[in-house]
């Protein structure tokens, strides 16, 4: 019963990794080529029309910063969590080392 | 720290300063930007935490007593709202010149309160951990 159970979970397993690798390699056949962007709209327009629409001359800061920028927003948000985490982790608390000889005792 | 390392760092810090300041402010002209200036601001402040011990800085140092929880917080919404005047944008673009500092509209007020928000987280984890250093 249970090494039954087991040689059907592997056969899931195998099956899942087979449809994931057919998806993978039909996904990747249709990338472009390196530095080509015909036919890619989104890249076509930040490269012809980005500083015009942002008015900064670095493409990609006004792709990062303007338009992505609320992509930009979560990972400072989540930079920012990080940092608050690591402060409450080091932080001074009062009179926290008597406290806990007390308590062995 | 050695007394090299120390006048060293008197001297070199506020030009990492500058620096720093400078990378934001040309973030939409230049290569760099909001993240880039934070980094090295932040490395200053490292810079200087190494370098001294607690007694030479405590007494000197402003940003000593603004570090902390409740106070760097604030900065957090400082994005937040810096984020709502997006439908300024388009005006602020129109009465600018391309290629000037004063140009970049909506991306460099956004490189320099990204900058503002690097720096402190940073300057942030520095000092809490420095401070359970010193204990």
């Amino acid at each position: 019963m249970n090494s039954l159970y087991k040689s059907k979970i592997e056969a899931a397993t195998l099956l899942l990794v087979f449809i994931f690798t057919v998806m993978l390699i039909y996904g990747v056949g249709g990338i472009h080529t390196y530095g080509d962007i015909s036919g890619s709209v989104v890249a076509e327009q930040y490269l012809h029309n980005g500083s015009g629409l942002t008015g900064s001359t670095n493409i990609v800061n006004s792709i990062v910063w303007d338009f992505r920028g609320f992509d930009t927003l979560g990972e400072e948000v989540v930079f920012f969590t990080g940092a608050i985490g690591v402060a409450l982790v080091a932080r001074k608390i009062k009179n926290s080392r008597k406290k806990i000889s007390g308590r062995k005792k | 720290m050695d007394t090299i390392i120390k006048e060293t760092t008197k001297i070199v810090f506020p030009f990492i300063l500058i620096y720093g300041l400078y990378i934001a402010l040309h973030g939409h002209l230049t290569p760099g930007g909001g993240f880039a200036a934070g980094a090295i601001i932040g490395s200053a402040f490292a810079l200087l935490v190494i370098s001294f011990e607690k007694k030479d800085l405590e007494h000197k140092l402003i940003i000593h007593k603004l570090i902390d929880i409740k106070s760097v917080s604030g900065l957090l919404m400082l994005l937040v709202l810096s984020k709502l005047g997006y439908h300024f944008r388009d005006a602020l673009i129109e009465s600018q010149t391309i290629f000037r500092l004063w140009s970049g509209g909506f991306t460099a007020m956004m490189n320099i309160a990204g900058m503002l928000m690097v720096a402190t987280a940073i300057i942030l984890i520095i000092y809490s951990l420095e401070k359970e250093a010193w204990r």
